[in-house]
């Protein structure tokens, strides 16, 4: 018994830079699953195989990794043999999606000149925006 | 300072609260970053839009203007 699934994320890839800020943020992940970024992996599961554009390698019930890939239209699709792991994949899917935002705010405030200041709080990640005139 | 401060909370909402502006300038800084982040895949709907006081409060400007000298 087995459970592939594609799990969609809120977040739309539309060019080299926000590819670049989902590297970014799936090493945040990986790093706090123990794990690395693979590109271009063979994610396997119960009888079924599927070719990634990224993974974080991870052993599941009946997976090997949980995959990431871009859809046509941009859109981010967690994939993999989520058997008895389906909590672990949608936490990593709400923390790439928090980390990506995260990382896209910090980004895009430095490109407006600002100073950033970032903490990690209980209610979630604070991000303190200083708006030069 | 002026500051703008965001939040992401644990649900992945955005909270943003900006401190230290007069006027409708703190909507155009919001919204340069906004536009940023639609750049970067971003693309936030406001769900909720709060004006404090200070958005009501006028800027003066002073000019003096000196005759005859």
């Amino acid at each position: 018994m087995s459970c592939w699934a594609r799990v969609k994320c809120k977040i739309v890839i539309k060019n080299d830079a926000s590819r670049a800020l989902l590297r970014r943020a799936l090493e945040v992940i990986a790093k706090k699953l123990n794990s690395e970024v693979k590109e271009n992996f063979l994610v396997v599961g119960y009888g079924r195989e599927r070719r990634c554009q990224f993974a974080i390698p991870k052993r599941l019930t009946f997976g090997n990794a949980i995959g990431i890939n871009i859809t046509a239209d941009g859109r981010i699709e967690l994939v993999g043999d989520f058997h008895g792991a389906f909590n672990l994949v949608q936490r990593v899917k709400r923390d790439l999606e928090r980390t990506y935002m995260a990382l896209a705010i910090i980004q895009s405030a430095q490109q407006l000149g600002w100073t950033v200041n970032v903490n990690e709080v209980t209610e979630g990640i604070v991000i303190d925006l200083g708006v030069r005139r | 300072m002026r500051r703008i401060k965001v939040l992401i909370d644990r649900k992945g909402k955005i909270i943003v609260d900006a401190e230290g502006f007069v006027g409708p300038v703190c909507v155009k800084e919001v919204d340069k970053l906004l536009s940023s982040l639609k750049e970067l895949g971003l693309d936030l709907d406001i769900e909720e839009h709060k004006l404090k006081p200070e958005f009501y409060q006028r800027v003066e400007i002073r000019k003096e203007v000196k005759v005859g000298e």
